[in-house]
This record gives C-alpha cells, sequence and structure tokens, in this order.
C-alpha cells in the first residue's frame, strides 16, 4: 500500500519534460551524441526536429501553434526584407498576429474577469464567459523572439531566409519552455557557422548543468518548503516570519530560475551554442534599476530595447519633457514586465512597484548618496535599501494584493519574531542568502574559475566539481522525494 | 525630478538616441566567448573529459550490487531482489504464496507449514513473496522465473485484491513506473525469455531498456539508503536542540521502509488516513483493466505450464476496506470471481476471516504479526482440502 500511494497520483498535470528529470537527461544525451555523430550540414534540421519532438510530449496538438506561428513570421520576415523602405504595416500585422496569439491564451480570461469585474463594480452584471485555456508552454518567450525578429528587420536587419534555420531559432528545446529570451542574429550566426565541437565548451557545459541541478535541488527546493510554510499560513505570520519568508521567496525565485537557466545554457553549451545570460550575481544588485539589468537579463533587455526606448522616443510623446518622459516609460515598462509574469492584477502591480523603486532609487541617488559625507556607507547602504525594497516588493509576486497588504501589514506593524519558522530554520535561510552574497561577491572580484582553468591540476578538479555536485544533487532530490518535497516544477514554467 | 533626467542622460544617452539600432545592440546579455582554446586548455579539458566518461562507465556495473544492496537496506528486505534471492537460494516449496504485499504480511510461513503438515501427516513446505503493489504486468515476470528454476512449487496460491486489476492504480506520468523499477531488480539473469517477457508486459520500453544498458539510471534512487544513516547520526547530534529541524523530524525512507515489517499495532487514526487514500486514490478511480486481467490469466497458465496448481486467494481485509470495495469498486469482486470460473482456478475467499480488532492488523489492508498467526490455522483449513484435491 505505500508503494501505491507514493506511486499513485491522480489529476493530470502537465507531462512536460522537466529539465531535472530523468527523461530530459536521457533525451539530452540522446540528442548530444546525434548531433556530434550526424554530418554537419543535418545538424540544424535534426536539432529542429529533436526540438519539435520535445515540445509535443508535452502537447502535440499545441506544436501547431509553434509551427503556425513559425511558418507566419517567416512569411512576414521575408516579405520585410524584401521591402524597402521596410513597411509599418507589414510590422504591425506581424507584431498583432504574435501578441494576439499571446493575449488570446494568457490574457483572455484575465481580461473579461477585469471586464466582469468592473461592470460588477459599477452596478451592471458580469456577463462576459470567462475563457481559461492552457498556456502554451513556452508561449510568452517565443512570443518575444517573433516580436523582436520583426522589429528588427524593420530597424534594417536582414531576414533569415532559410526555413529550418529560422524555424529553429524560436523551437531550440534548450530555450524553449523556459528562456532566455534569444537574439536572432546571434542566435543565427551560430547556426550558420556551424559550431565545430569545443571540449572546452562542452565540458563547460557539463559544469553548468550540474551546478543548475545543484542549485534546483539541493537550493531551491529546499527553501520552498518554508515559503510555502510562511504564505499558507498568513494569518499565524509574525513579522520575523513575513520578512524571512520573503528572504526565503527571494532565494527560492533565484536559485530555481537560475538554475533553469544554467541547464539551458549547459545543454546549448553540449550541442555547441551558446544562448544569452538571464543572471549575473542579482544579489549584489545596488539599485532597483542595477537589479533588472543582473536579473532575468534576457527579458529586461528586451524591454528595454521594444518598449522602454521607442516609448521614450516616441513622436507622440515629445510634447511632455524629458524626466516625464523617462517617468511615464519606465512605469509602462514596467507594467507590461509585471503583465508579462501573469494575467493578474498582483502582477501588474508587481511590475508598476519595481517601476516607482526605479525612479525612486534614482532620486535617492541623485539627492542622497552622491554626498560626499555619505561616500564611506554609501555601497552598503544602497545595497541594503535595494534588497529591503526587494524584500517588500516581491511580496505581490507570491501572493493576491489583499493578502500582499496583509503581509505588508505585518512587516511593519506585527508583533516582532517567529509564529511559524524555528530558529534553526530562520539560520538556514540567513546562512544561504549570506553565502551566495559571499560567492557572489568572490566569483565577481576574483574569477576563481578562470584560474583554476589554467591550472594543470583542473584536469582532477573540474570532473571531481561536476561529479560531486551531480551526485549531492542527486542525493538531495532522492531524499526530498522521500519526504514528499517530490521533484518540484521550475516556477518560471508558468509564464 | 530633474535629476532624474540628468543621471538618465548620463547613462542611457545611446539609448535615447532615435537612430538605427547598432547591430549587437544586447551585447550584454550574451554569453562571455571561451577563452581561445590554447593547446595545454585542450590537453586538460580532454583529459577531464576522459575521466568524467571514466567515472560515468565505470559507475554502471557498481551501481547493480550497490543498488541491491541499497534498496534491500531502503525497504528491510521486502524489496523484490531480496524476496527473489530468498525464494532462489533454496529449492522451491510445495506451496508457493504470491502477490502483492498481503502474500507476504498475512502468511505465516512457519505457522501455515506447520498446521499443514499436522493436518496432511507429511512436511508440507511454505513460502511467500509479497511485492508492494505488484500487479499482474510484474507478477507474470516473478511466475516466468519461478517456473524456470530447476524445482518448481506444486502449489501456486496467488493473492487477489481490488487494486492489482486497476488500470489507474498507477500513474504512469507522475514519475518512474514501479513495474519498470522491479524488472530492473529482477534482472539478476541472462535468459532472453525473461527480457523478452518484460518488454512484452512493460508499456515503458524505451525506460526499461534505458535502465538495463545503462543500470545506474535504474538504481539511483536507492541512494535514499543514505539519508539513514545521515540523519540517525544528525538527530544524536540535534537532540538537545529545541526544535528538532522539520528534516529530521520526518521519517527516514528506511524507517518507511521498516514499517513494511508489521509487527505493531493499527491505531484508528491511521486506519482512517489509509481508508481515507484508499477511497479517493484507488475506489475513486478504479478502472478494471482488460490488459491486466489478461495478465493474470497469462501468469495462471504459465504456473499450469510448469506444472502447479493454481488456487485464488482473497485475503482478509478490515471491514471498512471491504466496504469501500464493495461501494465503488464492485467491479472487481465480479471480475475475479468471472476469471477464477473461466480458468477453473478454484477461489478462497478469507476476505472476512479476521475480526476488525485493532490488535491483529498492521493496517486495514494487512495483518500484522498476532493477526498472521490467528490466520495461518484457518488458512490452512480452508487451503487443505483444495490442495488434496
Amino acid at each position: 500500500m505505500a508503494r501505491y500511494r507514493k506511486a499513485t497520483r491522480f489529476g493530470h498535470g502537465s507531462a512536460h519534460v522537466l529539465f531535472n528529470s530523468e527523461p530530459y537527461i536521457l533525451f539530452l544525451g540522446t540528442v548530444v551524441a546525434l548531433n556530434w555523430a550526424l554530418p554537419r550540414d543535418w545538424r540544424p534540421a535534426f536539432l529542429l526536429a529533436a526540438s519539435y519532438f520535445f515540445y509535443a510530449y508535452w502537447s502535440p496538438p499545441y506544436l501547431a501553434l509553434i509551427l503556425s506561428l513559425t511558418a507566419f513570421n517567416y512569411l512576414a520576415g521575408i516579405l520585410q526584407g524584401r521591402s524597402t523602405p521596410r513597411r509599418r504595416g507589414l510590422l504591425a500585422l506581424a507584431i498583432a498576429v504574435d501578441l494576439a496569439a499571446l493575449g488570446v491564451f494568457k490574457y483572455l480570461g484575465f481580461l473579461d474577469g477585469t471586464v466582469n469585474s468592473i461592470a460588477a463594480l459599477v452596478g451592471g452584471r458580469g456577463s462576459l464567459p470567462v475563457v481559461q485555456l492552457i498556456l502554451p508552454l513556452g508561449l510568452s518567450f517565443f512570443t518575444f523572439e517573433f516580436v523582436h525578429y520583426q522589429i528588427d528587420l524593420f530597424r534594417g536587419t536582414e531576414p533569415i531566409l532559410n526555413p529550418i534555420r529560422f524555424a529553429l531559432f524560436p523551437a531550440f528545446f534548450p530555450t524553449q519552455i523556459a528562456g532566455p529570451i534569444k537574439r536572432y542574429e546571434d542566435f543565427d550566426e551560430q547556426v550558420r557557422e556551424k559550431p565545430a565541437f569545443n571540449v572546452s565548451v562542452f565540458l563547460e557545459g557539463l559544469e553548468l548543468i550540474a551546478v543548475g541541478l545543484f542549485k534546483k535541488a539541493v537550493i531551491a527546493d529546499t527553501v520552498a518548503r518554508l515559503v510555502v510554510l510562511v504564505y499558507s499560513h498568513p494569518g499565524q505570520v509574525g513579522a520575523g516570519d513575513a520578512w524571512f519568508g520573503s528572504l526565503a521567496w527571494w532565494i527560492q525565485i533565484y536559485f530555481d530560475f537560475s538554475a533553469y537557466s544554467d541547464i539551458a545554457r549547459g545543454s546549448a553549451q553540449l550541442l555547441g551554442y551558446r544562448i544569452p545570460l538571464n543572471f549575473n550575481a542579482p544579489y549584489l544588485s545596488r539599485s532597483f534599476q542595477n537589479l533588472w539589468q543582473r536579473w532575468h537579463m534576457s527579458l529586461s533587455f528586451w524591454m528595454r530595447d521594444y518598449v522602454f526606448q521607442p516609448l521614450v522616443t516616441a513622436r507622440g510623446l515629445k510634447r511632455f519633457r524629458i524626466n516625464v518622459r523617462l517617468i511615464l516609460a519606465v512605469m509602462v515598462t514596467f507594467a507590461l514586465v509585471g503583465l508579462w509574469h501573469g494575467a493578474a492584477v498582483h502582477f501588474v502591480a508587481f511590475g508598476l512597484m519595481c517601476g516607482l523603486w526605479v525612479v525612486v532609487d534614482r532620486i535617492l541617488e541623485v539627492r542622497v548618496w552622491r554626498r560626499k559625507s555619505l561616500a564611506r556607507v554609501r555601497t552598503i547602504a544602497v545595497w541594503a535599501q535595494t534588497q529591503l525594497l526587494i524584500l517588500v516588493t516581491l511580496v505581490l509576486f507570491v501572493v493576491p494584493v489583499t493578502g500582499a497588504l496583509h503581509f505588508w501589514k505585518v512587516m511593519f506593524t506585527g508583533a516582532p519574531g517567529f509564529q511559524l519558522l524555528n530558529s534553526l530554520e530562520v539560520l538556514q535561510i540567513a546562512g544561504i542568502f549570506g553565502a551566495t552574497v559571499g560567492i557572489q561577491i568572490a566569483m565577481e572580484r576574483w574569477k576563481p574559475r578562470e584560474w583554476i582553468s589554467r591550472l594543470e591540476l583542473s584536469s582532477l578538479m573540474r570532473p571531481a566539481y561536476v561529479a560531486s555536485l551531480s551526485a549531492v544533487a542527486l542525493y538531495f532530490a532522492v531524499a526530498g522525494a522521500a519526504i514528499n518535497l517530490s521533484t518540484q516544477r521550475f516556477v518560471y514554467f508558468q509564464f | 525630478m530633474a535629476e532624474l533626467a540628468v543621471a538618465t542622460r548620463e547613462s542611457d544617452a545611446a539609448s535615447l538616441s532615435t537612430a538605427s539600432p547598432p547591430r549587437r545592440r544586447h551585447a550584454e546579455i550574451l554569453a562571455p566567448l571561451p577563452p581561445p582554446l590554447t593547446a595545454a586548455r585542450r590537453r586538460r579539458a580532454v583529459r577531464a573529459l576522459i575521466i568524467l566518461a571514466a567515472l560515468a562507465v565505470l559507475i554502471q556495473p557498481v551501481s547493480i550490487p550497490a543498488g541491491h544492496y541499497l534498496y534491500s537496506r531502503l525497504e528491510s528486505g521486502t524489496d523484490i531482489y531480496s524476496q527473489w534471492r530468498a525464494y532462489a537460494s533454496a529449492p522451491a516449496p510445495d506451496i508457493l504464496f504470491l502477490g502483492p504485499s498481503e502474500s507476504r504480511t498475512d502468511v505465516d510461513v512457519g505457522g501455515l507449514s506447520s498446521d499443514l503438515s499436522s493436518l496432511a501427516g507429511r512436511r508440507v513446505s511454505v513460502k511467500a513473496m509479497g511485492i508492494g503493489a505488484a500487479q499482474p504486468a510484474l507478477l507474470d515476470i516473478v511466475m516466468y522465473r519461478v517456473m524456470a528454476q530447476t524445482t518448481r512449487p506444486k502449489v501456486v496460491v496467488l493473492t487477489l485484491e481490488a487494486p492489482m486489476f486497476n488500470a489507474n492504480a498507477v500513474c504512469r506520468e507522475c514519475g518512474r513506473d514501479p513495474l519498470t523499477s522491479d524488472i530492473w531488480q529482477l534482472s539478476s539473469t541472462i535468459d532472453p525469455g525473461y527480457y523478452s517477457l518484460a518488454f512484452q508486459n512493460d508499456p515503458n520500453r524505451a525506460e526499461l531498456a534505458t535502465g538495463l544498458a545503462l543500470p545506474s539510471i535504474a538504481y539511483y534512487p536507492s541512494i535514499g539508503a543514505l539519508e539513514c544513516p545521515i540523519v540517525n547520526r544528525m538527530r544524536r547530534l540535534f537532540q538537545a536542540a529545541r526544535p528538532m529541524p522539520w528534516e529530521l523530524q520526518q521519517a527516514t525512507p528506511c524507517e518507511v521502509g521498516a514499517a513494511a515489517r508489521p509487527n505493531h499495532e493499527m491505531t484508528a487514526a491511521q486506519a482512517d488516513g489509509l481508508v481515507a487514500v484508499y477511497q479517493a486514490d484507488f475506489v475513486a478511480h478504479y478502472s478494471l483493466s482488460d490488459q491486466l486481467m489478461a495478465d493474470e490469466r497469462d501468469m495462471v497458465g504459465r504456473a499450469r505450464a510448469g506444472g502447479a496448481q493454481v488456487v485464488f486467494l482473497e485475503p482478509p481485509f478490515h471491514s471498512s476496506i471491504r466496504s469501500s470495495d464493495a461501494a465503488a469498486a464492485g467491479q472487481f469482486p465480479g471480475a475475479a470471481r468471472a476469471l477464477a470460473q473461466v480458468l477453473a482456478v478454484p477461489v478462497v475467499d478469507l476476505g472476512a476471516a479476521v475480526p476488525d480488532d485493532p490488535q491483529l492488523w498492521f493496517d486495514p489492508l494487512h495483518l500484522n504479526v498476532k493477526g498472521a498467526r490467528l490466520f495461518a490455522p484457518l488458512l490452512a483449513q480452508t487451503l487443505n482440502p483444495q490442495l488434496k484435491a
């Protein structure tokens, strides 16, 4: 009976391949082996077939969506490439179609619900049927890749004419589900060049995968229990629980998403490709602007290039003063960042709050932190200020607005102390955060990986590093499953 | 606000330009290029890769005995390999009980052997193999191995329970299928017939093949057993700590495995909890599987082809389980009877043979040691006429 209980879980969750699962490791191993065994010219087509298989494993019918969007964007791109000057109407149509797909699957339910709520507020009867469609995996990511492709073509870059090379750009399986959001020129350049096997890049790919598995199984999934503990008992939280619960969430979401990104980058490197970075030591952020230059970089730089800058330079906004334009652009950009994360009011509020802190940060920087008298404490103080604001803001990422208001109230006016977390759990959260900050400082200053790779001993140290990280990750994954923490989905899969 | 504009002008001057964006404007997010591959760097990287590959190859043969040992620790010797090794290490018994876990927990092998011996007037040997959550697809494979031995049992008593024929008993999308895992562990043979049957009965063929080719994939979950000594040591270390860390408060996998040896009495809370799970997981999603029924037919045919007489046994269940089965999984008893009739297999129904006294039960599905001891004479008396026949 005990085994039945372990083996049986009814209800059909999505059956996509998790990066931290056996099927993915097998799939990756097979694809890597075949990729290098095949003649160079066949590799893009093979990778495309493997990527479509990967997508269809989750839901064969939804493969039609990525196929049709790919075909549409390919044709739109060719038409745009043939036009001199580039056609604004074609760009608008392409973006409209791409965003419509995103809108229908991701935001229709949200829109219906919001219209009904507003109608109810003004005394009417909300009568729009609320549509809840299954969000196709990775839609938010590959839609943004298509939009970037169309905008860059409009700005003068050349389209990809080879259909296989074009189709591989959004479909490439390591980035298919949760990014990083690629830029087509870099990716296509690599596909065209048909990367040769580079043993150093391959080894680094294995290291990245081992690090990703370690981050996910050992840290993110362990801390997840404490996050659930705090946020599922809002009525019992003390001020300490609320602050440390938020810190635990800050740890979980970073380790979870960066683990995913590491595995994605590692998988791509095993195939000879480099994909964008998503993180650059975000715990060292010294302002909110700096945070978004270090956190989910492929999204934030996408937003900078395709939302923020066009807004700042938009003709319609030229009548406003530059600072008003900047604030408007920041707020709109961050509202969209929030909305991108999910079709819910609290995500939009999260984005707006991030935008507000970017503005406030700038004012504080100029008015307060640039004073000579504060030069000595400046670095630590702005870092602490940023981290505290992150902890406050991140509450909106976990719970709806009403729940967040409750948590903020507890954070700032609640009884001090802990009701849910015990001293060891508090120590665990603080220890992980402190150690990570220390490691990120060390990595940024001394770049230990570089000098290790120069050592003759690295030929022993690097395999030992990969083997020990993988073994510990495996042990935690197995032990975690045994105490019902079971293999957890990556947080960013839902976006 | 002016400060904001000034500050932004300083840092973002380039980005405010309305001119076409330069190529590679997103250089910030590009992964750094690998350092040039010098001869020394290449040599070191190649060596490192060879060491990793050698480790990956070496771990394959090592993982089989290590996996057997760790699974045995994990499940207190009730894992399929330990049970099989115990069975195959001695000549076949007169009577073999085979089925899900009840075959092991409900049958007091020593007591039953002595009761049957006194009834029959000669020594009757008994063995039991009860594999947790086993369905006919697996039991058919075990039967193959039993009948491939040089000595074979004269009578095979096949235990029946409702989840055995439930197509929804295992969520194949939720993780590793226990069927595949058990087949891997039972693969201590070079008999091609075994592998042919394994691939025939296991729907997860790709996974099965992978685990057979790469045993480390098959056996790595057994490393959960390493947790037991680590946690025990940590518990001693944290004995004085108040509170004990949550992770250390949880039962280790070995402690869960130890619970598979029914030597304690059921409490009302445990009974209620298990009945609730039973109803929510099995009864509510019960779907009689034609395939599993066919596997059972094959197993009976295989036993008979090996010269053994087959008897179906409906073991004792707590009344709460019997009423759950009757209420919602009513398909099972009828189907089991019909199958027995078609195959002309006698059915020994002892489902209500043991009273609900909690002192006799480990949980509502399994008897404890005391219950099995009480059940043995009853079982002997009921089985004896079948054996004579």
